[in-house]
């Protein structure tokens, strides 16, 4: 994604800003659907025991999403922006952990939710990219 | 059985959505595009129609006011979902003739009960 260009004094454009989040809620909609999707199926795939995991990495996503909604924004700055950036590298890369792992501990019991989590972590791995394009 | 046609450009959102619709017993049809979905209606003749609105070729905003425009598909009940939830969205879908409007990420549930609620009113129109 080429980040357009920022104005006089590091000062972002709205529509600057609409554009990033529009970039960043398509992988976060993939997180938070494939994990509901994976909880609702799991009494089919037999991975009852792994929901609390799925519903922390969900947790993580809707983190993710209230960052996005609550403090990208409004913001105006592109100091601001850089901060940001930073942090939502940081929290998705706790998440990317969790996914990661989640992916191995399921795959024995079922490749199909196994590959489920694989999009998941994919979908986390282009959200840190995105975060780290705009800053 | 009810029958909607899901019109989104994006495969994963189109596949994870068609996935939760058909496990609640929706049998779905799919259109990638606003042209595709204006056709499909057409010709399938859905209870109800989920319109993404960022759409290519022919925009959600365009293809639903064609579909609302055309007499065969103009009372099947239809709802905008987009990921721009900006002041002025909501009125500017009804608008454009959307009987209902959602935005993503989609609240599974949410979406369900506004499937149900005009689904029921069409029935009893």
């Amino acid at each position: 994604m080429k980040v357009p260009s920022s104005g006089q004094d590091g000062v972002i454009s709205g529509e600057q800003i609409a554009h990033f989040r529009h970039e960043l809620l398509t992988p976060l909609n993939h997180i938070l659907g494939l994990t509901e999707i994976q909880m609702d199926e799991a009494a089919d795939t037999g991975i009852q025991d792994y929901v609390p995991a799925l519903a922390e990495i969900n947790a993580g996503g809707r983190g993710l999403l209230g960052m996005i909604e609550k403090e990208l924004v409004p913001l105006s700055r592109s100091s601001d922006l850089e901060r940001l950036s930073g942090r939502l590298q940081s929290e998705a890369g706790r998440t990317l952990v969790q996914s990661r792992r989640l992916a191995e501990q399921v795959r024995a019991i079922s490749p199909d939710a196994a590959a489920d989590v694989d999009l998941v972590s994919s979908a986390v791995e282009k959200l840190i990219s995105i975060s780290r394009e705009i800053a | 059985m009810p029958r909607v046609l899901l019109v989104e450009d994006n495969e994963m959102n189109r596949d994870m959505l068609s996935r939760r619709l058909v496990r609640r017993g929706f049998q779905v049809t799919v259109a990638e595009d606003g042209q595709a979905g204006v056709d499909m209606a057409a010709t399938e003749s859905p209870d109800i129609i989920l319109m993404d609105m960022s759409l290519p070729i022919l925009d959600g905003w365009e293809a639903t006011r064609r579909l609302k425009a055309r007499q065969e598909t103009q009372a099947i009940p239809l709802i905008a979902l987009t990921a721009h939830a900006m002041a002025g969205d909501r009125d500017r879908a009804l608008q454009a003739g959307c009987d209902d409007y959602d935005t993503k990420p989609i609240e599974f549930e949410r979406l369900l009960e506004k499937i149900d609620r005009l689904l029921t009113a069409n029935l009893s129109s």
